[in-house]
Order: C-alpha cells, then structure tokens, then sequence
C-alpha cells in the first residue's frame, strides 16, 4: 500500500442542483508539505475541502486517507481521520477564553482551568504561536482568533490540516508570523493545505501548488519550478469570449466621487484603505477583487448603511457622507444599491412581491383625490359645491398625510416587473422568500430599476443565477447605462466583466491596485492585480480614480475646495 | 432577628431552587418560562409522594417519606420540563409560547391534583405531620448553639440539599468538560454542533434535570415552608414565587453560586413585610415590590453595561435547527 | 460507491402547504385534545355523567343561559382586545409579555379615577378622564421597556414580566391605601359607573362586544392596510431591509409599544369602567398570558384571533360547568384541559412547518428514494447524517421518558411510516403529517394512561 501520500483524493465530484461544484477532480497531499490550493473565485476550492472535512458528502469519487479508503460523514468523522479544517468564518464562542474554546468538544472530562491552560500553552510554543490562553475571544484581535481555531485543530490531533484562506484577514506581518509556524507544523510532520488566491504568498510557502479553474483540476505543479506568470495563466485560463454587449454610449461628468475613503468591517478592522474613484454617468464600473476584500464594506458605506471612518462620498458634487439612506433619498439623490445578501438586506422575505415593490417608496404615498369635473348647464350652488369640493379635496391631497400605504400602485409595479423581467412567480402576493434566487434578483433589480436612479450599485448581480437569468441581467443594466445611469459592478467573473464593464477597478485588501479600460487589459493583468502582485498606481507613479473634471467643490464647496 | 434571618433563609432556598433550574435550563439557550408551573408540579408530586408513605400508615418512615416525596417532585417537575424540552428542542417551537403554555397547565394541575386526588380524608393531618416531623427534623441540640444554631442549623433537610445543589452546579458549570459544553451549547449552538458536541442530547438532559431541581421548590414551598399545610392558593402562591426565581437568575447573572446569597436576600424582601414591625397595612404591597424593581433595574444596569460576562447566554430563546445555518 | 450510513429520521424545511391543509392539521390537533380530555374526565370523574354527557355540559357551561352567552361574549371581547394589543408588539418580534401589568395598570389608573373624581364632576367628564388615563398609565407601562429595548437592547420579554408584578402590588398598594381597615379587597364603587347599554347582562357586556368589535377592524386595518403596520411586518421580518429603506427602527419599537399598552389600558377601562367598578390584584385574570397564546394560535392574524379567543373562553367557561356537573371540588380542571390542547396546538406547528422523512434503508436496501429525493430538493445540504442521527437517537428516548413508556410509540412507528413509505413520497404530506399526528397522540395517550394509572393508585 502506497503511504507516502497522507490524502488522497481520486474522481471527486460534487454538485449542487444543476451547477457541477467539483468535476472529476484528482489530488494528493504528501505526507509533511505544503499544498496550495489555487483558483479564483467559485472555482470548487472551498467545496472540494468541506469534502474533505465531512460538510459535504461527494457525489462520485474516493478518499484515502494515509492510503486506506475512507468515507468521511462529518466533521467528527474528519476529526477521527485526523483531518482539521479552519474556515474562513471563525466558529468561535466569544466568552470563553483561548484555551476553553480550545479544549471544548466531547470527550476528555479531565478538565482543570489550570491545566488546559497548560496543555494550550505547551502546544502553542511547540510550534511558536504568541497566545495567551487566559484571553477571552472577545478581547481578541483576528489573527489571535485564526491562532485559537489553529490550535483548536492541532489539540484534537490533526494531522492534516486545511486552511482556508487564513491569509485574507491578516496582515504582512501576521501573515509572516503565520508561515514560520506552518513551517514549524511541517517540520513537525504535519500535512497542510492552504487555499489562497496570494500569488506571492503561494510562492513563499508552498511545496506544490494544485490548482483548480471553475470546478475543475487543472493541474498540480512544484512551486520551485514555476512562477507567478504561470500560474496565473494557469488560474484564469484562456480568455474567454462571451456574447454580451457592450453599448457605446455618451458618457457624462462623473456622477459619483470616492475621495480617501476608508472604512472598517465589522469585526473592527479596515476593510476599504485610502480609496479613489468615480463613476460617470452613462458607464460601467466594475469592481474586481477576491472575495472579501472590502466590497461589501464599499458598498454599504456609498448606501449610507456603514459608518465612514474617513475620507468623502460625493454625489454630483455633494457630499453625502454621513447621511443616513432616508436623508440621502430626501435629499433628492436617487441611488439604488442592490446588495449582496439579497434576502438579508434588500428584500423582505417573507412579505410577497407587492410588498417588497414598495419598500423604499411606502412613504410617498399621498392622497389622490380626483377633482370633479364641470358639468355643462351647472347651477351657481352646484358650482359652489363643487368648487368648494375640489378646493378641500386639493388641500387634503397636498397637506394631509396620508396613513395608508398604496397596495393597488405597487401591485401594478410588480405585475410590471413580474412582465418585463419574465419573473416565475404564481402570483403577485407570493412571499419572495419562495422565489428561485434569480427570480429574486430580478425582483429586486427590477425595484431599483423603476425609480430610475442614476447611480445603480450592483453587488454580485447574477450570483446564483442561470445562464439566462444572468444575461437578463446584463442587459437590464446595459439598459440603464444608456438611459445614463451610472453603474458599479462588483462582479467575480473576469470574463464578464472583460466583455461588460467600461472600466474596470482593482482592489486588493481594500486598496486600489489601478483602474484599467475593459478593452485594453488582460485577464493576467487583472489577475496579478487581484493577486496584489501589480500595482499600477505605483507602477505609473500617478494617483488614479482621481476624475479630471471633478465635480467635488463646484456649487456646494462645504469643505473649503470651493477654489480648488 | 435570629429567626428573621432563618426564616429568610428557609423561605430563600425555595427561589435558590427555581433559580437554580432555570440557570441550567438557561444555560442550554432555552429560557423556560414554564418554571412556575414546574414549581407547582413539584408540590402536587411531592405531596403526592408524601401521602403514599404515609397517609392511613400506622409508623411512618421518616427518611422514606423524605425520599418519596422529593422523587415525586422530580418526577413530576421532569416530566413537564421533558414536556417543554420536546416541543421546544424536537419540534422547535417558540420557547416563550411553550413556557407559558406550561406555566398555564402546571398551575391548573396542581390546583386540580391537589384538591381532588391528594387531598382526600385525612390526608391533610398526614401531611403536616410529616412536614413537621421529617423535612423540618433538624440536628438536636441546635437550639443551644445561640444564634449560629439558630440560623445556620436549625433547618430542614431541605435547605442544605438547595444549597448543596447550587454548590454541585457551580462546581458543574465551571470546573467540568460538562459545563464548558453546556455552556457552549446555550451561547452558539452552531460551533458546539461543529465540535461534536451532542446538542441535542445537552439540552434534554439539562432542561429536564433544571426542571427537576426547579420541582424541588415547590415541594420546599409545601413540606418545607409550610410545614405540609397545603393551602387552598397554594399554587397562586408558588406561581408567584416562580416568576420571582426567574428574576433571581438575572440578578445572580447565571451563577448559581451568587444565586445562595441573591436566594437569601430575595427571602428576606419577600419576608420582610410581615416581619418588619411597626409599618402599616398598605405599605406592605411596596415592600413586596422591591423584588421586582431591583430586578428590572439590574436587568437594565447589565443591558447598558454590556460587560460580555454578565449577557444571557447568546443564543437563549432561539432554536437551532442545523440546516438553517 | 458506498453511500454512508443515512439518518433515520431526516427533517427539513417544507413547501408552505395550502391554509386549508394546516388548518385540518390543527383542527385535528385541538380535536384529539378535546377528545382525549373527555375520555379521561368522563372516566375519572367522582360523579361521572358519561362521555356525552361531558359535551353536553360543556356547551351548557357556555351557551346554556343568555347571560352565559353574554358573559361568553364578553371574555372573549376582552381576551380579544389584549391578544392584539399583543400582536402588534409581536409582529415586531417585540415580546411583550406585561400584557397583564399594562391591564392591571389601566385597571387602577380608571378605579383612581372614579374613587377621587366620582360624584363630585359630571360623569361623561368622569368616563373621559377614566378612558385617557387608562389608556395612558397602559401605554406609560409598555413604553418604559420599549425605551430600554430601543436604546439598550434590554431583553423585553423579562423586563416586562417584572413590570406584571410592579403593577400588581401597586394595585394591592392603592386599595389597601383606600380601604385600609379592610381585608384587602375593594368594594364596588358606586359612583361614575359606565351606563348600562340594555338590560341583564346583554347590557351590561354590551359596551365590551362592541369595543372589540370595533377595535378587531381598527387593528386589522391598521395592521394591513397603514404604513405603521408596514414598517412593523418590515421590522419583524428583517431587520436590516428595514434599515436599509431608511426607516427609524427605535422610533417604531417605541411607537409600536404606545400602541400596545394604549390597548391594555383600554381592557383595564372597561374591566373597571363597565365590568366591575372595583379594582383586585387578580382583576387581569391572566388574559396577558392568554392573549399571547391566542395571537400565537391565531397565527398573528386578527380576525383567526377572534375565533381561537372565543374557542378559549367557550373551553374555560365550560369547563367550569363540567367540574361543578361531574363532582369535582376544583375548577382548576379547564385550565388542565386548555394547557393540553396549547401543547396539541404548539406541537403540530412543527409538522406545518418541517418536513419528516423517515429512512428505510435497512428494510428496502440501496435505492431507496426517499432520502436522495429530499436530498436534490434542497440545495444539497442533506450530508450533515452523522450528528442527526444522534438527534434523532436522542429525541426518541426523550419522548419516551416523557410518556413513561417508550414501548408503545416504537412499535407503533415502523408500522405506520412503512405505510407512508407505499403511498407516494413524492405527495408525503397527508400521510406523513397522519403519521406525525397519530404519533403524537400515541404518545400522549399514553402519557395520560401513566396519569390514569398515578391516579388509580391512589
């Protein structure tokens, strides 16, 4: 029996409903190296290693484990192979300290505070991590919370390891730290992998390096004999040319200004750096970028939803930071921002269509009583009456508030959208939580749409959506690009944004790598932008996504820039 | 004052029993507002115990009625908490709804229980006499010792067993593997489930157990307390008391140990207005109400606060189904 | 390729199924209750008039007498009016479970009313003040915990159970203030009492009926058809889309609970003002508790509320009739008998909600269709087998120490999934929920046979 593998994985395929996750993909993982993972968004990674630690069950395909067939069932079932993932998303429980959330789990019952504190401390110096095991979660920074859920691995005697892009949340330095303790592991005889999209990190720690392109395996290659051109050709594969238009069309000054921005995530840390761009109207922007990397941060803080930590939003000049989505709205300024979390954010799930048509407008509702018309012949009194009638009803339709909300219009909104989208609903009163997720795209795109805004914020429009619900989409915002709206479009399918977008924006870890015509880049080029390995802005020595012909101090110079 | 500070602890250790059920209860993220009517499930039981062993008995056994009459309570507390622990565990339902809906059916079968199979012929005499006799049978020679005797020895079994169990869940909750689970149980169900704990198996076992403990206050309330007297309003009165353990877990901030002094306090306010001399007839309700305040003003201090140790358990009054995440 | 050991029991979220199929579910849920509560009574009883006998007093207790009917009418207006009092909070999320406290205080801000003011003004001036200041001391109840829940996230559902309690010995203060030489509890007052609108009892239930009526549509269209109760369904589905269509979240909490506690203060007016011109502690009668079980029950619709309140009051109130008919000493029976049917009401939810599949592997070999059918409908998420095996091997012996005897529930189970397991899976829901149902009841049966047999001991 050939053991010199410690995982090895043969024909592995996974699919969820109609969208093939892993395609026949073959993998091995030798005992004591440093395997990384590599691919781009969507392209199987995670998937293939939550089979791997028993969240999901393949479909087809075998797993050895140290050359033995294994069925791996759950993350218990991983644990007795001695297999230990750490996701991406921390799975920790914030009161308990280090070394608690550490020894948790069943099983053990010697339990002293002293001595696991001990055991945790003893194993962290075994392999140089810094941490206290006294320290409650809570009080903790992410790289100490990614240390705690290393170590939760390592104490149930993991010997392979998966790490799922542990680096994104990190720092140069923590991410330093990091690699001289997965050193440390490796010389200890673990097995590791780790999934990054990091060119140079993969480079700087890896012994191979396996890489996986929309579900599939593309290949397993030694890191010494490779480089970093290589590997991204081998990531983003060959250009591919999609049917999607891309309309000429008048572009106007710029719309909306991202000055300096900076902004913090929700665990505290800063997601957007120092950022600069803007949007023109009549254009598409898109925004490429791995997963994560402050996207979702950028959006919220332009939709008035996330606290700006500094730095200016301006919207045709006016700057709008601060202000929450009602006062932005009030303000006169129609943006619409589509977010990610469709149901979480945009949409209210359990309320049916009609409902859901009226969620930002509900307000506007006012009485609309019809004036009675003149009638021929009319006797003075009935005149009277009449005219005294139109007066009051006037008065009442400009100035009294109205209680109710406007069921009948936003039904006919939804019917409009349900027509025009080709929504699949059985009915106008259906809970959208009951829609496909393309359905509930278009939904809420088709929402947005109708108050005709001219700055559309789109975050990952057509993720999770079929082929034809996708180039639906497209074409619904093409549409708004030539009635003159501005678009942002964070999208993960270089191909489409190639085929789609204007420009193209860059961010990595929150900051600007460059912004390029859709025309006259590459895939490589935006792939070692993605990867942090090309960064035109110090590359040309110039400051980008600064408009020429700003509109920022124009009429409204609130911030002294009245000359400038 | 001697006896004042005895009565509070006596009448104390029927809340420090509530409230120490509901901490585990809590503790697993299920808040159980059933907890009056296991309390008062615990009285019918127990008193149904008692009666078995020694009504229409010629030398009843002291220890066997003791025995019998907090089995039945634990019994029957156990069995209204499994109640509540399959709806709201199994089936998943609302834990406020099911709690009140146990509160409703625990007080009404204990009134019921009580006066139509407990209380027949001569049943009441039996039960006071074992109350007397055998749950408030103290160590002889207690009354000699001045005022330690008289506070701290002179109760029944009882009151040492509340106190014994609130120590033994203490040790439980912080010292054991069993307790670090529980607890992670109750503040993320999702990570405990990701570690192999059984969540499931957490949350019957200490539901059901918390409910047991919480059914031995009504018996306290009864055998203990009233010395057997059972009241035509007893369960009114349990029902009340129960409401007020399920305060006493937010002012003790989930920690049983602080719950044997916060228990004694609670007591002596609930005590105090018909012990103090020399106030007047109305302003007993205020007295009473003092109970209450301190709670929601302690509820209100910790909100503000926000000290992550002194929170509920993250996840109480969710249910977790493993899908969903 | 192996397939890995299945679970026995698979559960999953189902399709919503139509209204009239969950409303067969839980007519048969109430059914089986009721049925088994007068097969235990009719058998138990020291004075036993025989089953029939038991529904014959029953619908006697309720609408035996006009005035029976009248007084029916009346609880169940009151009950009515704080169940939506509730629901509004509840469609928020909002736990507001001081329904009870927000009655008693409306109660005591109408008695102070009519103690201090009565006889010396004129008394429509007397009633006005009696309606705004109930309507406010309930209002001024459910807001403080509003406040601290929008500011603080204070936890509602604790804060407002306290305030029960405060209300209840501020009561207990006042009428022992007023009547000090007494015996704690107040005679009725005989001045600025509500007119009676007819006469006997219709006359004096009137005004309740009529209130409820009116206050059912109100809520029912404010709910529906306003922007408030918009912006409430908003807040109570998410959170977050609320905030992002820019709506105050803390304005409407507090708003909301105004509303809430306005209603409360309402049923104190008319509890004291029309009903019983005296103010006790036990005045509320539990209807802040019961009017939680009915907007539950009732689905948080206000017109399916009306029914289920007077399904409630109809139960409790013949209830009464069969305790004094079959001998009992105790009238505590009807709450036993609506506990249960809570428990029947509560347990099948989750059959409307979830989904059970049942897993015969073991019996039908490989291909069995049952669980990869339920596997493809949802997005693949049916791999987590290990840990739900052990839920489900944890849950059974937990029913079982629940029932006292395990036995009769695991053979009962095979037999009956193994018929759903012929008919059509594809179409699970009648025959699966039939199983569930008959599960339940078994189990429940079986538990009242060990509540028999506790009982027989004796």
């Amino acid at each position: 029996m050939d053991t010199q593998f410690a995982l090895e994985l043969r024909h592995i395929s996974k699919s969820f409903g109609s969208v093939m996750a892993n395609r026949d993909i073959n993998l091995t993982l030798k005992k004591g190296e440093i395997l990384a993972l590599l691919g781009e968004n969507g392209s199987g990674k995670t998937t293939l290693m939550n089979m791997i630690s028993g969240i999901y069950y393949p479909d087809e395909g075998q797993i050895f484990v140290n050359g033995e067939e294994t069925v791996i069932s759950s993350p218990q079932g991983a644990f007795r192979h001695h297999i230990g993932m750490v996701h991406q998303h921390f799975k920790l429980i914030d009161v308990f300290t280090a070394a608690q959330n550490i020894v948790l789990g069943p099983g053990g019952n010697k339990y002293g505070v002293r001595r696991i504190n001990d055991e945790v401390k003893e194993i962290a110096e075994r392999y140089g991590f810094e941490l206290d095991p006294k320290k409650k979660v809570y009080d903790m920074s992410v790289s100490e919370k990614q240390t705690v859920e290393i170590l939760k691995v390592l104490y149930r005697g993991a010997d392979i390891l998966i790490l799922d892009e542990p680096t994104a949340v990190l720092t140069p330095q923590e991410t330093e730290k990091l690699f001289t303790v997965m050193r440390a592991m490796k010389a200890d005889g673990k097995s590791i992998i780790i999934i990054t999209h990091k060119l140079h990190e993969v480079m700087a720690i890896s012994d191979r390096v396996a890489v996986l392109r929309k579900g599939a395996y593309i290949g397993c290659v030694d890191t010494a004999q490779t480089n970093e051109q290589a590997l991204t050709e081998m990531m983003v594969g060959q250009k591919v040319e999609l049917e999607i238009e891309r309309p000429v069309t008048k572009i106007d000054r710029p719309l909306l200004e991202i000055r300096d921005l900076s902004v913090r995530s929700d665990e505290g840390s800063i997601a957007i750096e120092g950022l600069n761009f803007f949007i023109r109207g009549g254009e598409i922007l898109g925004v490429a970028g791995i997963a994560g990397c402050g996207q979702r941060e950028l959006c919220e803080a332009i939709a008035g939803l996330r606290k700006v930590e500094s730095g200016g939003i301006y919207h045709e000049g006016d700057s709008i930071v601060g202000f929450s989505p009602k006062q932005i709205a009030a303000r006169g300024i129609s943006m619409s921002f589509i977010p990610e979390d469709r149901l979480g954010m945009g949409l209210a799930p359990s309320m049916s269509i009609t409902d859901n048509m009226m969620l930002k407008k509900y307000q506007d509702h006012r009485y609309s009583i019809k004036p009675v018309a003149a009638k021929e012949g009319e006797k003075p009194f009935a005149q009277k009456c009449r005219r005294a009638w139109n007066a009051v009803t006037s008065f009442i339709n400009r100035r009294v508030a109205c209680p109710f909300v406007d069921r009948k219009s936003a039904r006919a909104e939804a019917e409009r959208v349900i027509e025009e989208l080709d929504v699949v609903t059985p009915s106008t009163e259906t809970p959208v939580r009951r829609l496909s997720g393309g359905n509930v795209q278009k939904v809420l795109l088709g929402r947005e749409i109708l108050t005709e805004p001219n700055v559309l914020i789109t975050a990952y429009p057509v993720r999770g959506l079929d082929i034809n619900s996708s180039y639906l989409i497209y074409d619904i915002l093409n549409r708004q690009k030539k009635a003159g709206a501005g678009v942002l479009f964070i999208g993960e399918d270089l191909d489409v944004m190639l085929a789609l977008c204007d420009k193209i924006m860059v961010l990595c870890h929150g900051k600007l790598m460059g912004v390029v015509h859709a025309e006259k880049t590459t895939k490589e080029q935006l792939g070692l932008m993605m990867a942090g390995a090309l960064n035109l802005e110090e590359e040309k020595g110039k400051k980008m996504g600064v408009a020429k012909d700003s509109r920022i101090g124009e009429e409204h110079g609130e911030d002294g820039t009245w000359n400038a | 004052m001697d006896v004042f500070f005895a009565n509070a602890i006596s009448f104390g250790v029927i809340f420090l029993f509530g409230c120490v059920g509901e901490i585990l209860t809590e503790k697993s993220g299920h808040l159980n507002l059933g907890i009056p009517g296991i309390m008062c499930m615990g009285a019918a039981g127990g008193c149904l115990g008692v009666k078995l062993c020694t009504a229409g008995v010629a030398n009843p056994s002291g220890v066997l009625a003791v025995i019998m009459g907090i089995l039945f309570a634990m019994i029957f507390a156990g069995a209204l908490g499994a109640v509540y622990a399959f709806l709201t565990v199994s089936l998943r339902s609302n834990q406020n709804v099911t709690g009140l809906a146990c509160t409703i059916f625990g007080v009404g079968f204990t009134s019921f229980f009580l006066n139509n199979v407990v209380l027949t012929e001569g049943v009441s005499t039996a039960l006071s006499n074992a109350g007397l006799k055998f749950f408030n049978a103290h160590i002889p020679g207690t009354e000699n010792l001045g005022w330690f005797g008289t506070i701290f020895l002179s109760h029944g079994i009882l009151v040492y067993l509340a106190i014994i169990i609130a120590v033994v869940a203490t040790v439980v909750l912080r010292y054991t593997k069993v307790g670090l689970n529980l607890r992670a149980v109750g503040e993320n169900p999702a990570t405990a489930d990701a570690v192999g704990i059984n969540v499931t198996g957490y949350k019957y076992s200490f539901i059901i157990s918390g409910a047991a403990i919480a059914g031995l206050g009504g018996l306290c309330y009864v055998m203990g307390y009233m010395n057997g007297i059972v009241g035509s309003t007893v369960d009114q009165t349990i029902q009340g008391i129960g409401w007020l353990s399920i305060a006493l877990v937010i002012f003790t901030l989930w920690k049983p140990a602080l719950a044997i002094l916060g228990s004694i306090v609670f007591g002596m306010l609930y005590i105090l207005a018909s012990r103090i001399t020399g106030i007047s007839f109305e302003q007993i309700p205020l007295l009473n109400m003092i109970p209450y305040i301190v709670t929601i003003l302690v509820l209100i201090v910790t909100s503000i606060v926000g000290h992550r140790e002194t929170q509920p358990p993250a996840s109480l009054g969710l249910s977790y189904f493993r899908e969903d995440r | 390729m192996e397939r890995i050991k299945e679970p026995f029991i698979h559960i999953t979220k189902r399709e919503p199924m139509p209204l009239w199929k969950s409303l067969c579910i839980r007519f048969g849920a109430v059914l089986i209750a009721l049925i088994i509560c007068a097969i235990f009574i009719s058998a138990s009883a020291p004075n036993s008039k025989g089953f029939f006998g038991y529904f014959g007093s029953l619908f006697s207790g309720a609408f035996g007498t006009e005035r029976r009917f009248w007084l029916l009418l009346q609880q169940t207006g009151l009950l009515l009016c704080v169940a939506l009092a509730l629901v509004v909070a509840f469609r928020m999320k909002f736990w507001n479970l001081g329904g009870n406290g927000q009655v008693l205080m409306g109660c005591l801000a109408c008695a102070m009313c009519m103690y201090y003011l009565g006889g010396k003004t004129a008394d429509p001036l007397v009633w006005l003040l009696m309606l705004i200041a109930s309507i406010a001391a309930g209002a001024i109840w459910a807001v403080i915990p509003a406040i601290f829940k929008a500011f603080f996230n204070t936890n509602e559902s604790l804060f407002t159970l306290m305030m029960n309690y405060v209300a209840l010995y501020l009561v207990a203060f006042f009428v022992s203030h007023w009547y000090p030489e007494g015996t704690g509890a107040m005679p009725p007052l005989t001045d600025a009492n509500l007119p009676s609108l007819g006469s006997g009892q219709a006359g004096r239930s009137l005004l309740t009926v009529i209130v409820a009526i009116v206050v059912t549509a109100l809520i029912y269209c404010y709910l529906r058809f306003t922007k408030h109760g918009y912006e409430i369904s908003l807040i109570g589905d998410s959170k977050n889309t609320a905030r992002y269509a820019g709506i105050s979240v803390k304005k409407v909490i507090i708003r909301t609970l105004i509303l809430s506690g306005a209603l409360c203060g309402l049923v104190g007016f008319l509890l004291v003002g029309s009903i019983n011109h005296m103010v006790s502690t036990s005045m509320d009668g539990n209807m802040g508790f019961t009017g939680i079980m009915v907007a539950w029950m009732g689905k948080f619709n206000p017109l399916i509320m009306a029914g289920i309140s007077f399904f409630i009051n109809f139960l409790s109130r013949g209830m009464a009739q069969v305790c004094t008919d079959f001998g009992f000493t105790s009238e505590a029976l009807s709450d036993i008998v609506v506990g249960l049917i809570y428990f029947f009401f509560i347990g099948c939810e989750f059959f409307i909600v979830y989904k059970v599949h049942f897993n015969f592997k073991k019996h039908h070999g490989r291909e069995e269709p049952a669980f990869s059918m339920s596997a493809s409908s949802e997005d693949g998420t049916s791999e987590r087998t290990g840990v739900e095996r052990e839920e489900t091997e944890k849950s059974a012996p937990a029913e079982g120490m629940e029932a006292g005897k395990s036995e009769s529930t695991k053979t009962q189970q095979p037999k009956e999934t193994e018929q759903i397991q012929q008919s059509e899976l594809e179409a699970d829901a009648p025959e699966n929920e039939g199983a569930a149902v008959k599960a339940g009841e078994d189990k429940k049966t079986s538990r009242k046979k060990n509540a028999r047999k506790a009982m027989e001991e004796n």
